[in-house]
Order: structure tokens, then C-alpha cells, then sequence
């Protein structure tokens, strides 16, 4: 019965949500107080209601309740605890349910940290939040209702995912969620504003923190699904132009150029037009992120499900989403405040520059994602677009837009000139040129390293100049201006460790017998054979080697070849880490008479990568806490 | 079924709402709605929409649910009760082998063999290459040739063990096939696989060394 009680807690939550569009609105169109009110109990009764189907799912889980059919199809008796409660996660109709969960979580804090704002505004932000909300549980419980029972429970479930199987997907995806659905803050305060006809630059100091929070996560989501595809699918790769985070990255790129724009606006009075258009932009991409994902159209790691009713469900509810809000921008176009009057050469048209720059790479992406579908949807044939396209399309836009970067911190608002800009910074500029010079001469010699090298050095310099400068001047030190430093920094880090892990990084595939070595970049790897190794769920064999450097012993690796229940193989690489370089081993497979075929590779600064991801996370939060965006009452 | 769980829950987000209707949240700043509310009318609106609204859409549902109350075994719906309602989905459904599977199941466990391979021959042809219904298929067709391992069983088992080469479940059949054709040593392999793969705490596991041993000796 207990079932029972989370499925009908689900359907409760749906009445609520739709409670919170209908009862807030009447009571905000009649001026009725105690009706616009009952928005916030809608919101926190929606949010308890989806905890209690959260939990009881969680607890199907833990008892083995195989009468549930997600239960049945994605756990077992034999699954480790940590992976029982991450199931929830691991398909489809549990991920949609921590979606809706999350959606909760952000408009319960909404209405708890928003309480110094206009009461009739934030009651029209959370009926927004009750309309999305409305359409995903709809969704969730007509095509994807993660309750549905089994006439005939099996004794035994079947095998959860081995590659899902690890704590990277204990955190990845409700990490991912977390900003993916976060976008809806920005998208619901827009909308209000929309509807209520005030699109003023105040909302706007509002909807910044928000969206700084969510794109930090978004940020740390994505980072550590790259971290874990890294070392769990054993190709030493970390990041692939999959479609699914391709559909991650879409709204990052957005987002960013939304934190941007944000500021523009709330601080000069412009880019007001642009920047509603990006915040209904970037949840309109989490939402089509969703629809890829959902509807089966893609096949990749991520692809839960072919179900056909799944995709024109919320095809349709994308439709409505984004041509809703798109019609309610254009009958509200001429109440948007124009922009004031700035400068050819001046720090908003920089900021405009970087963000064109961001979106134009945002529709690199996009078309590189989605020309596929459509070819194959029309019938044309079948196509696959990855990594040329990608690297040869998505870099070039995205070179200017780092080199700005690091620029338009030094440019006045609203006019500046060449002149100025060049006296302030031509060390700088000199110090770059010559340190690349010396480095081309002495220790570099492949040209993507020296660009790389380049932007890094030219961020770095200009950014802890600033840095220098504001020091000197004694000016106030806030925490936007070390969350800025920190995130280019970040970008500038990223940028140095993907090229030159992708660039100077070593890869080989080879045949080994028990005594063997292979000598890569000074390391040399000696194979020790392989043993028989078993554990909780799976048996397999666990691969020996040492690494020596100079004749001494690095270290011992022991990469796994493991063989779940399902009899699925699965490669678990053996790394070892550090910020110069990683050694990473994956074990093949036995080719007989003792020998293995093994993969080693040299994966120089790799770790740079997702410290630069860490950065520019830890940037955007330290944004949040500046007193600036402590909610107070606009007067 | 409504049951008492589910008046509680109506309940329980009636009164939430009734509450903070009757005492409304204290307004924050700038707020001039001031028109108020009849209470009463509200709240028989709010109560009447959420218990029916719920119900309805819970009744609605119900046929996504396939088996109402299993948490409790004496709840649980009978063996007939469940092969009427499944062959009712199939007649609207022909092409849903995972009910075919179950109903032919369903009817092996009441004893209604000739209907049960039936069944399954339905569900075989739907859906060839399913390695869990084509092993519930062969242990059904062994139980009626009284655990006669010969035929048809055998073939399926092999064309098992040709799709899914580490099922486990299958090297343990295959390894019954080959003692009932006396080939030891291949019994012996098939089983030795077997216990290779199979997790170290497995119940199954004692049948499949007891047998290595029986072999053996």
C-alpha cells in the first residue's frame, strides 16, 4: 500500500501545482488578497507531496520491492546501498521525478529568500514555477509514471546500469539538475515581469543571484560528468560532443552570456531586450536538453528511453513554453526599457560583442547537434556530426570571445577610447608577446600549445592586474569582483589543460604479456599480469603494472576488467592522478596465452580541466554572497 | 480503491489550504489588494476540487497499475483474477510479449500447461531474442516432460547461451542438458562458468557445487 500512498502523493502534488496557477492567479487578476496568498502553501504542500513520492521511491529501493517496475528493472538484492538510493536516478522515470523535485526545492527557496520583494510579484513568479511544475508532473504521470506496478513481481530485479554503477552518478546528475532547473528562476522572473508589465532594471537585481546559483551548478555538473566519463568509460576522454552534453553545455553557454547581460542591464539601463531574451532562452534550451534526452531521438549513454508519446509530450509542452513567452515578449516589446545610449568603444559594447559571441557558439553547437535529427527525421540519410565539426566551428568563435574577455574588465562604461586602453595596458601586452616568444624558441613547438599558452598568460595578467590596480587604488575589494577574478582565471585554466592534454597527451593499444614494458614520456609501464578479483556485486580480473621514472617506482596500478550480473564487461581504468600529468591504464581484453590487450596513456594537465570547471564554480558563488545582492527592498 | 491512506492525504492538503485561507500569510511590502475573500466559499471549492480531482485522476490512472495492493500478500490479487485481466490487455494488445510471457506464467502456475506454452510460443515470436522469457519457456517445458531436458527445451537453451553467452541461468540449464546426455565434462565446464560469474553469496550457488560434486564423484 505503501506505493500506493507515493503514487497518489504524486497526483496530490499535481492538483496542487495546478491549484498554484489557477487559485494566485484569480486572487492577483480580482486584487483578492487571501486568494494571491495561497500561493506559498500551494508551493510548500506541492513541495511535500513530491518529498513523500521522493522518499517512498527511495524506500522501494532499499526494501527490494520488485513489484514496482522501475524498482524491478533497475536494482537488485546484490546492489550496494549508496546505489539503491542513487537508482532513483538512473533512468528515466526517476530522473524525471528529481526534476520536478528539484523544480519544488527552487521555487520553495524562492519564496523563502524573496520576502522583501513586491508581494504581488513574487506570487506571479511562483504561479510561473506552478505552471512548469503542472506540465512536468502531468508528463510524469501520464508517459513516465515511475509507480507503475508489476502483475508478477520477479524474485530477482535486473542489473542497474554497471557504467551507472559509481559515485560520479551518485552526484552528477542532481548536481546538473540543479542548474539545469535553476534556469527556470530567471525564466519565471521574466515572465512575471512580462505579465505584469513591469520591466524595469529592478527585477533584475533579483533574478542575478539566482541565476549565478544556478549556473555554479550547472558548471559543477557538468564538470563532473566529464570527470566521470574520464574514468569510468575507460576511454581516457573528457568530453566527447555527445548530443546529451551538448544539450548541457547549450544552456551553460547561454546562462553565461545571461550573467553578463544581467549586469549590463541592472547597472547602465541596457541590453534590456537581449537579456529577457536570454533568460527565456536559456530554459528554453534546458527544456529542449530535456526533450533530447526524453524523447529517444538520441542514442547515446544518456538516452533513457524510445518512447514516442514521451518526445511529443513535451515537444508540445516545449512549444508552448517557448512560443508563450516568445508571444508574451512581443506584445510586451514597446513597455521594455530601451536601452540607454552608449559608445562604439566602450564596456557595453564589449560585454555585447562577448555575449553575440556566446550565442553565435550556443548555435554552433546547436546545429552541429540537431542537423542529425533532422536530416534523419526528413529522410536525407544519416549523418554523424562530432568532434572536427565541433573543434573546428566552436573554437574560432570562442577565441575572440576569451580574448575580450580578460579586456573589457579595464573599459569604461559607456565611452572609452583605443588610446586610453592602450597605455593602460601595453605592458601587459608586450610581457605576453615576449613570454610567448621565449617559449616558442626554448621549450614549445606545437602552435595550438603556444595559442593556448597565449590566452592563458594574456588572462592571467590582465585579470591580476586588475587585480593589482584595484589594490593600489584602495578600492573596495567586493565579493563580485573576486567571484569574476576567480571564474576568468577558471576559463583561462580550462582553456591551458584541454589543449594540452588534447594536444601533447599520449595514447597507446597494445598487446602485453606478464613482463612486458612500454616507455611513454620518460614513464616506463611493466606489466605484472593479470589476476582474478572479485567483489559485491561483480567478478572480473584486475590488471597489474608499475610505472618507473629514472628507475625508481612510481607507482602500482591496477586497472579491472569487471563482469556484472547482466554479464556486461566493464572497463574500470586505474589512475594516477596529479596537476602535471595523469597515468591512466585500462585493461582490454585476454588474448590468449597470457596476454592482454592494454590501453596506457599520458594525459598531461588533464586535472587543469576540471579545476578550471572548479574555478569558475566557486567564481559564481562567490558572487552571490556581495552585499549588493543581499535582498533588500527596493524603494 | 480509495482507502483510508488517501482520505487522510485529502485531508491533510484541504486543511493546509483552508488554514492559510482562513489566516492569509501576512503581506510582505508594497501590496494594495485589498478586496477580500469569502472564506467559506473558497474552502467548499478547494475541498470539492482536491478530493475529486485526486480520485478521479488516481482512477484514471489505474490501468497503468497492474497489480493494486501487493505490499500484502492476503491483498494480493489471485492467480484467475490476474490471467482474466491479462488476457483482456492482450485482446487490445496482441503485440505485448511481456504479457504474453506473464500470462503463460500465470497459467503454468494453475496447472494450465497445453494453454501456457501457448502463450509463450506468442511471446517467443514477438519478441525472439528475449533470454529471460526464453529461460522461463524452457524451465516450463522441462516441467512438463517431467524434467526431460530433450527437444525443444535444448534448442531454446542453446540459442540462449548463443545470444547471452554469460547467462547465468542458461550454462546452469545447459549444464543439466549435457548430464542428461552424459557428457561430464562439458556439464562440468558449463557449471564451473556458472559459478565463475555468479556473486559469492548467492543461494544458487550450493545447487550448482553440489552438482559439480555429485558429477564428479
Amino acid at each position: 500500500m505503501l506505493i500506493e500512498v507515493g503514487h497518489f502523493a504524486l497526483i496530490l502534488a499535481l492538483v496542487f501545482s495546478f491549484l498554484s496557477v489557477t487559485l494566485p492567479s484569480i486572487g492577483l487578476y480580482q486584487n483578492r488578497t487571501a486568494l494571491a496568498q495561497l500561493i506559498k502553501p500551494l508551493v510548500w504542500g506541492q513541495f511535500f507531496w513530491i518529498l513523500v513520492a521522493v522518499f517512498i521511491l527511495i524506500n522501494a529501493f532499499l526494501v527490494n520491492d520488485f513489484s514496482v517496475r522501475y524498482v524491478a528493472e533497475n536494482s537488485n538484492t546484490q546492489l550496494p546501498t549508496l546505489y539503491k538510493v542513487s537508482a532513483l536516478w538512473a533512468a528515466h522515470e526517476g530522473s524525471l521525478l528529481l526534476w520536478v523535485f528539484i523544480l519544488s526545492l527552487w521555487s520553495i527557496a524562492v519564496s523563502i529568500f524573496s520576502k522583501q520583494m513586491q508581494s504581488a510579484f513574487l506570487n506571479q513568479i511562483l504561479v510561473v514555477f506552478g505552471f512548469i511544475s503542472f506540465g512536468f508532473l502531468l508528463f510524469l504521470l501520464l508517459t513516465s509514471n515511475p509507480f507503475e506496478r508489476l502483475l508478477i513481481p520477479p524474485l530477482e530485479g535486473r542489473e542497474l546500469n554497471p557504467l551507472l554503477q559509481d559515485f560520479g552518478l551518485a552526484v552528477h546528475p542532481p548536481m546538473l539538475y540543479i542548474g539545469y532547473v535553476g534556469l527556470s528562476v530567471p525564466f519565471a522572473f521574466v515572465i512575471a515581469s512580462l505579465i505584469r508589465g513591469q520591466l524595469d532594471s529592478a527585477w533584475l537585481r533579483w533574478t542575478r543571484p539566482w541565476t549565478l546559483i544556478a549556473w555554479a551548478f550547472l558548471t559543477m555538473g557538468i564538470i563532473l560528468g566529464s570527470w566521470w566519463a574520464y574514468y569510468e568509460l575507460g576511454w581516457g576522454g573528457w568530453w566527447f560532443w555527445d548530443p546529451v552534453e551538448n544539450a548541457s553545455f547549450m544552456p551553460w553557454l547561454v546562462a553565461t552570456a545571461l550573467i553578463h547581460s544581467i549586469s549590463v542591464s541592472e547597472k547602465r539601463d541596457a541590453f534590456m531586450q537581449w537579456t529577457v531574451l536570454l533568460a527565456i532562452g536559456g530554459f528554453s534550451l534546458s527544456l529542449l536538453g530535456t526533450f533530447l534526452v526524453r524523447s529517444g531521438v538520441l542514442t547515446s549513454v544518456h538516452a533513457f528511453t524510445t518512447d514516442p508519446s514521451r518526445g511529443l509530450f513535451i515537444l508540445l509542452f516545449l512549444f508552448v513554453v517557448i512560443g508563450g513567452s516568445l508571444g508574451l515578449y512581443s506584445w510586451r516589446f514597446n513597455l521594455i526599457q530601451k536601452s540607454s545610449r552608449f559608445d562604439l568603444f566602450s564596456r557595453e559594447t564589449g560585454l555585447l560583442i562577448n555575449n553575440v559571441l556566446l550565442v553565435t557558439a550556443m548555435l554552433s553547437v546547436l546545429l552541429g547537434t540537431l542537423y542529425p535529427l533532422i536530416l534523419d527525421t526528413l529522410d536525407l540519410g544519416k549523418i554523424s556530426v562530432g568532434a572536427p565539426y565541433f573543434n573546428a566551428v566552436f573554437i574560432p568563435i570562442m577565441i575572440p570571445a576569451v580574448l575580450l574577455l580578460a579586456l573589457v574588465p579595464f573599459m569604461r562604461w559607456k565611452k572609452d577610447n583605443v588610446a586610453r586602453i592602450t597605455s593602460l595596458l601595453r605592458v601587459e601586452w608586450i610581457v605576453v608577446l615576449a613570454f610567448l616568444f621565449v617559449a616558442r624558441m626554448t621549450i614549445i613547438d606545437n602552435y595550438y600549445v603556444l595559442l593556448a599558452v597565449g590566452i592563458f598568460s594574456w588572462i592571467v595578467l590582465h585579470t591580476s592586474s586588475l587585480l593589482i590596480k584595484r589594490l593600489r587604488n584602495k578600492k573596495r575589494m567586493s565579493f563580485s569582483f573576486l567571484g569574476m577574478f576567480l571564474a576568468h582565471i577558471g576559463i583561462g585554466v580550462f582553456i591551458l589543460g584541454a589543449t594540452i592534454t588534447s594536444q601533447l597527451g599520449i595514447e597507446k593499444d597494445l598487446k602485453m604479456n606478464s613482463g612486458d614494458s612500454l616507455l611513454i614520456a620518460g614513464y616506463n609501464f611493466v606489466f605484472n599480469g593479470v589476476s582474478r578479483h572479485e567483489k559485491d556485486n561483480y567478478r572480473g580480473f584486475r590488471g597489474d603494472l608499475t610505472v618507473f621514472k629514472d628507475n625508481k617506482e612510481v607507482v602500482r596500478l591496477f586497472p579491472e576488467k569487471r563482469y556484472y550480473q547482466t554479464g556486461m564487461p566493464m572497463t574500470e581504468a586505474a589512475i594516477d592522478p596529479s596537476l602535471t600529468r595523469d597515468l591512466y591504464v585500462a585493461l582490454g581484453e585476454s588474448l590468449g596465452g597470457g596476454a592482454w590487450s592494454v590501453r596506457i596513456y599520458y594525459k598531461p594537465m588533464i586535472r587543469w580541466v576540471w579545476l578550471g570547471g572548479i574555478l569558475i564554480a566557486l567564481g559564481a558563488l562567490l558572487s552571490v554572497i556581495d552585499r549588493r545582492y543581499k535582498f533588500k527592498v527596493d524603494s | 480503491m480509495v482507502t483510508w491512506q488517501f482520505i487522510l492525504m485529502i485531508l491533510l492538503s484541504c486543511l493546509l489550504l483552508v488554514f492559510f485561507l482562513y489566516r492569509p500569510i501576512k503581506i510582505t511590502v508594497h501590496d494594495d489588494s485589498n478586496i477580500t475573500v469569502n472564506p467559506l466559499f473558497w474552502s467548499v471549492i478547494i475541498v470539492i476540487f482536491i478530493a475529486i480531482s485526486s480520485l478521479l485522476f488516481y482512477d484514471y490512472l489505474k490501468p497503468t497499475i497492474l497489480l493494486e495492493n501487493s505490499d500484502d500478500i492476503q491483498e494480493s490479487v489471485s492467480l484467475s483474477d490476474s490471467i482474466i485481466s491479462l488476457e483482456t490487455h492482450l485482446k487490445n494488445n496482441p503485440e505485448d510479449s511481456e504479457s504474453w510471457k506473464m500470462l503463460g506464467l500465470a497459467k503454468f502456475n494453475l496447472g494450465e500447461f497445453s494453454s501456457s506454452i501457448e502463450s509463450f510460443e506468442k511471446a517467443v515470436v514477438i519478441n525472439p531474442d528475449d533470454v529471460e522469457m526464453l529461460l522461463q519457456y524452457a524451465s516450463v517445458l522441462v516441467a512438463m516432460q517431467e524434467g526431460s531436458f530433450v527437444g525443444k527445451t535444448k534448442s531454446i537453451i542453446d540459442k540462449v547461451l548463443k545470444i547471452d553467452p554469460l547467462s547465468i541461468h542458461a550454462l546452469y540449464l545447459s549444464g543439466v542438458v549435457a548430464v542428461n546426455q552424459s557428457d561430464i565434462i562439458a556439464a562440468k565446464k558449463f557449471w564451473q562458468k556458472a559459478l565463475y560469474l555468479m556473486p559469492e553469496n548467492d543461494p544458487d550457488r550450493e545447487i550448482i557445487e553440489q552438482a559439480i560434486k555429485m558429477i564428479s564423484e
